[in-house]
């Protein structure tokens, strides 16, 4: 141990003199920054060239394993947006994707304003409730949803025993279960992302918009809202992002009843062995994620002026 | 004001509220409590239109527990905030028609400099051209024309302070509160602005409560000041009054510096008390008969009231014979540490021009009139009122 110290102490002597010296070289810092580059250039950057080849590949190279010296061209971007299929198909995506976000935000942000108001055991047992559901794999708790939703399953016999329903429950394999179940999934990080944007606002600067006259409502629109904005973007570019492209959960809950993007890339490479109709909705499904991604920051940006300040 | 002068006798009600008629704030009788712990005890503030009132003591007395009980932000365990004539209890901060001013200024940093101001304005439903209007006039009160297009984190801190108030003056309220505004500025910026808002004070008059623990800001700005003590209020007096008549050994030595001399009234004659402190014997004068022969007696000495004579040839009421322990030279004065006895006195002069001031080891005389010891009492020992 002592040993282990001895080697230490000439770093600790290098970190305590002025940083001057470590600014100097910045080549020291790409030496740092190499191997991480080097990763996403294997197994991100090259994958997604290798998917825009192929995404434009010819269909009778589809079967081939490695389609990349194929004939280019738009055969396969024809196809899916002549077939109301696959136009469906986008559309079911998008309307999950939105739904998730949405329900998310509803339910994340009351919890996220609570949690920064409340101290003790109550703020504890949020952030634990908030953290566990993140160390359990999403496929057991997916199947604890599986059972709710089953047909007989618990929320069916329920409400037939309660009377409400009779016979089987339309909804359980529909949009609106996948939604559900994306919403849980999704919670825990939109509160984490949430809680830390409202904590940055001084409780000084609601207490001002209320000294001027300002109502909760309008407090809550034009300061806390505003002012959380970069959270409440970031929330939902992850959350978009992340049920948008979630095969595990549509996969699970509602199969082929609802067809959604990564359940069709799935079969057409998996059952269909269409490679090059999977890479082009692949990447279809990949420019809607970044056109959401750049578009709503723009927007977010543009709205609330964002650059132009800073907190003070 | 003691802290039981007007207790809840009913006549003493009834003349609380006509009075409050007239006056911007009354707090009658006010407690808080945090975790058990009584944070306000029995406080009583009367304010008059047009006055600047300083709340002054150390952190913790509760002076900011008393301004989050006037804007509405926590609400009182017992007592009355009448606000413009009107029980203000149970009204909500944003019905309260309050300007305020916060040590952080709390400015919107997502609007700009027009936007900040203007937002108290849009509660008011006023015309678009109506704001344009104020606002402009607002700016060229607090000296910031043109900066209506910035945003506050591309002002200066002084600036940024004007701006808060600005954005406080702007809806015409009846009442401002400004909380230690002027503690997150450089002393430099700080002195100027103290100027400044007594200037905008005086050009408005409009009912103002500061709250500071800075004994400068209070003296330079406020008509009255009201000194803070775990919880209570202590004096209330014009600066003037507070400083050359402070009533307890903690108003004195917290508004500015004091000698504090403890000793037994050996005798009094016509007005005239000797007290014996553990080194030396000092006569006082007690025009108002508050010290008793075979009493205890606690005397403030302000260090500008002490004249040093190394020389016999003047005398005075006191002639106390001392050693100079320190020198310290300020530049616009110079602070001796004596000590007489075991009684360490800290005495303040101006330096002069011809002469050179007194070494170190000097033996010399304190002199000063019957009429300088100021008379204190001992300050209270709440029960409850523990720091806090």
């Amino acid at each position: 141990m002592r040993a282990r110290m001895s080697d230490l102490s000439p770093a600790i002597d290098r970190a305590a003199t002025p940083t001057q010296e470590l600014r100097a070289r910045p080549t020291q810092w790409g030496a740092l920054v190499a191997p991480m580059l080097v990763l996403v250039f294997i197994f991100f950057v090259i994958p997604i060239l290798y998917l825009l080849r192929m995404s434009f590949a010819e269909q009778a190279f589809a079967k081939s394993v490695v389609p990349i010296f194929g004939v280019y061209s738009l055969e396969n971007f024809a196809e899916i947006f002549g077939d109301i299929f696959f136009l469906d198909m986008i559309v079911n995506s998008l309307i999950v994707g939105t739904g998730t976000v949405v329900a998310t935000l509803l339910i994340s942000y009351p919890i996220a304003y609570y949690l920064t108001l409340t101290r003790g055991w109550e703020r504890t047992l949020i952030l634990v409730a908030c953290l566990l559901p993140l160390f359990v794999n999403i496929i057991v708790a997916v199947l604890g949803w599986y059972i709710l939703l089953l047909p007989f399953g618990v929320i069916q016999n329920m409400l037939s025993a309660l009377g409400l329903i009779d016979g089987p429950l339309g909804a359980l394999k529909s949009f609106w279960a996948l939604i559900t179940v994306l919403t849980y999934e999704h919670i825990p990080f939109a509160v984490l992302i949430l809680a830390a944007s409202l904590q940055n606002i001084s409780p000084d600067k609601i207490n001002m918009a209320r000294v001027l006259g300002s109502g909760v409502y309008r407090t809550f629109l034009t300061i806390v809202l505003p002012l959380t904005m970069p959270g409440v973007v970031a929330t939902v570019i992850l959350v978009f992002a992340l049920s948008i492209s979630s095969y595990l959960v549509p996969a699970l809950i509602t199969g082929q009843q609802v067809m959604v993007l990564p359940i069709a890339i799935f079969s057409y490479t998996s059952y269909l062995l269409n490679w090059t109709l999977a890479a082009a909705i692949s990447l279809i499904l990949l420019v809607i994620v970044a056109g959401i991604t750049f578009g709503l920051t723009i927007l977010a940006n543009r709205l609330t002026r964002r650059g132009e300040w800073e907190i003070v | 004001m003691s802290a039981h002068e007007t207790h809840d006798s009913q006549a003493g009600l009834e003349t609380a509220e006509t009075t409050s008629r007239r006056s911007g704030l009354h707090l009658h009788g006010l407690k808080k409590l945090f975790n058990e712990q009584v944070v306000l005890d029995n406080l009583n503030i009367e304010m008059a239109r047009g006055e600047l009132l300083t709340l002054l003591g150390p952190s913790g007395c509760g002076k900011s527990t008393t301004l989050n009980l006037i804007a509405g932000f926590i609400q009182p365990d017992a007592g009355r905030i009448i606000l413009h004539g009107k029980l203000a209890n149970q009204l909500p901060p944003q019905k309260r028609r309050l300007g305020m001013v916060f040590q952080s200024w709390a400015l919107f940093p997502h609007m700009t400099v027009f936007e900040n101001i203007a937002y108290g304005l849009h509660n008011r439903k006023l015309s678009n051209y109506e704001i344009a209007g104020r606002i402009e006039e607002m700016l060229r009160l607090v000296r910031l024309p043109g900066t209506g297009e910035k945003f506050p984190s591309q002002l200066s801190g002084g600036m940024q302070q004007r701006v808060a108030l600005a954005r406080a003056l702007v809806t015409e309220p009846e009442l401002l509160l400004l909380d230690e505004p002027l503690s997150n500025l450089d002393a430099a910026l700080r002195k100027e602005m103290e100027v400044e808002l007594k200037r905008i004070h005086n050009q408005l008059k409009i009912t103002t409560l500061l709250v500071t623990h800075s004994q400068e800001e209070a003296l330079v700005m406020s008509n009255r000041v009201a000194v803070m003590q775990n919880g209570r209020i202590t004096q209330v007096a014009t600066p003037l009054e507070i400083y050359n008549q402070p009533k307890t050994r903690f108003v004195c030595t917290f508004l500015g510096d004091a000698n504090i001399l403890e000793g037994v009234v050996e005798s009094k004659v016509k007005g005239v008390a000797v007290v014996r402190t553990n080194n030396f014997s000092v006569m006082v004068a007690d025009d108002n008969d508050r010290l008793q022969a075979g009493g205890r007696a606690i005397l403030g000495l302000r260090p500008e009231n002490i004249e040093i004579a190394t020389t016999d040839a003047r005398t005075a009421d006191n002639a106390i014979p001392a050693v100079i322990t320190d020198v310290i030279f300020k530049g616009s004065n110079i602070t001796y540490y004596l000590r007489a006895g075991e009684q360490v006195i800290l005495v303040l002069t101006l330096p002069s021009m011809s002469e050179s001031p007194h070494s170190e080891g000097q033996q010399v005389q304190l002199l000063f009139p019957k009429s300088s010891p100021l008379i204190l009492e001992d300050d209270e020992e709440g029960d409850e009122g523990e720091d806090v």
